[in-house]
């Protein structure tokens, strides 16, 4: 070994990373060669003092103010169970949501068309069917689950970055499920606004889609 | 009451502080915020002092500070107590600030941290004598701010904070020759600096 050592060769060794002949080819050329026995010292010196750099250093003393009032306080029972679901149970809640839905909007159509006149024609939306206007009463309420959906939409967005990509994934796709499930109700609801089955559903596919973006936002982040 | 699964309570007596973690741990599993408060006292210092150098800038260091223990206040009631409660804390400090450097590349519309890709053709150490002193403590800390982003982290995580490749690569998801380069070049950087 004439050549100078290379600094990854003195930093392996450094680091206990050589192996045995590697080891002692090193140490010899650094018995003959100053220039890489004063680089190898610089590195040993670095590495010295950077361990010895202090562990601790005091943080801003009123930094504890600042995240305490950050901390949400545990949730009761009801809530825990909230947490402790995880990804799949998310998803599995949507594609329920999705069935029941569809089912309940299959039912209550079919059984509208039923009692409907046979000159009259069956009114249920296809699937390109424009976004019909909902009564001015529902209409209200749908602002008013808009605007949950809205500020937990929010919230989750500004976690989505402490979320593992997979599951930021599938919270996406749960919430599509859901949002098909409710335009399905709406679609529906809007041909046969009388129809309380229809409001009841409609209703209850908004609150499923708030219940599971809340429980998304309470999805631990990734450590 | 949030179901919460039992905390595995250290059995050997000689690391009271790891026992006295795990007790903190499990009341503040359960809501106590005053179990929380002790746990950041017990750890803060060595949070922020992680923060602070892997940042390089105090202000962020205390915003990633608040966001790390905030984090795990809401992450406690996942945390099994198989690893260290100091290295929990890390790596959700070191995953903290890979999600804000994302963030900050986002906002920015960088591909890439520019700076960690910097031209330092003059980084060889070919021919650098040893410093007569490698400085004293606040010598090196200001070099190790100095240093780019990326190889200052594996720096400050191998060198200083003593974590291995294998641990620093499940920290950051970095490939063992990436990381083996990094820390190389972090080193290369900080002798020139710190050579007369």
């Amino acid at each position: 070994m004439t050549e100078h050592l290379t600094f990854d060769q003195l930093c392996d060794l450094e680091d206990g990373a050589l192996d045995v002949a590697e080891s002692a080819a090193v140490r010899a050329h650094m018995e003959w060669c100053a220039e890489c026995a004063s680089r190898h010292a610089a590195l040993s010196a670095l590495g010295a003092a950077s361990a010895a750099l202090p562990r601790e250093i005091a943080p801003p003393d009123d930094l504890w103010l600042d995240i305490s009032g950050q901390l949400t306080p545990r949730r009761t029972l009801g809530a825990g169970f909230a947490r402790a679901w995880n990804v799949r149970q998310l998803a599995a809640a949507a594609v329920v949501i999705a069935v029941a839905s569809s089912s309940l909007t299959a039912l209550v159509l079919h059984s509208r068309t039923r009692v409907q006149s046979a000159s009259t024609p069956a009114s249920a939306p296809g699937p390109d069917a424009p976004v019909a206007e909902l009564p001015a009463r529902l209409a209200s309420a749908e602002h008013g689950y808009a605007q949950s959906v809205e500020a937990l939409q929010r919230t989750l967005d500004e976690r989505r970055d402490s979320l593992a990509p997979s599951t930021v994934a599938t919270v996406e796709r749960s919430l599509r499920i859901a949002d098909s499930a409710i335009a399905e109700a709406r679609t529906a609801l809007a041909h046969d606004p009388a129809n309380r089955a229809l409001v009841a559903l409609f209703a209850s596919n908004y609150e499923r889609k708030i219940d599971l973006l809340r429980r998304a936002t309470e999805l631990a982040p990734r450590t | 009451m949030a179901t919460v699964l039992p905390f595995t309570v250290p059995r050997t007596s000689a690391d009271a502080s790891t026992r006295r973690d795990a007790s903190l741990a499990s009341r503040a599993q359960r809501g106590d915020e005053k179990a929380f408060e002790e746990l950041y006292r017990e750890h803060a210092g060595r949070i922020y002092a992680l923060c602070l150098r892997l940042t390089a800038d105090k202000a962020t260091a205390r915003d990633l500070t608040q966001d790390v223990f905030v984090r795990a206040w809401e992450a406690l009631p996942q945390f099994r107590g198989e690893a260290k409660l100091t290295t929990w804390l890390h790596r959700i400090a070191v995953n903290a600030l890979l999600m804000q450097r994302r963030s900050e590349r986002r906002r920015l519309s960088r591909v890439s941290l520019a700076d960690d890709d910097a031209d330092d053709a003059d980084a060889s150490l070919s021919g650098a004598s040893a410093p007569q002193d490698v400085g004293t403590a606040i010598d090196l800390e200001r070099a190790v701010a100095a240093l780019p982003p990326g190889v200052r982290r594996a720096f400050v995580l191998h060198d200083v904070e003593g974590y291995s490749h294998e641990e620093i690569a499940s920290m950051t998801g970095l490939a063992a020759g990436t990381l083996r380069a990094q820390l190389h070049r972090a080193r290369q950087l900080l002798i020139k600096t710190l050579s007369p």
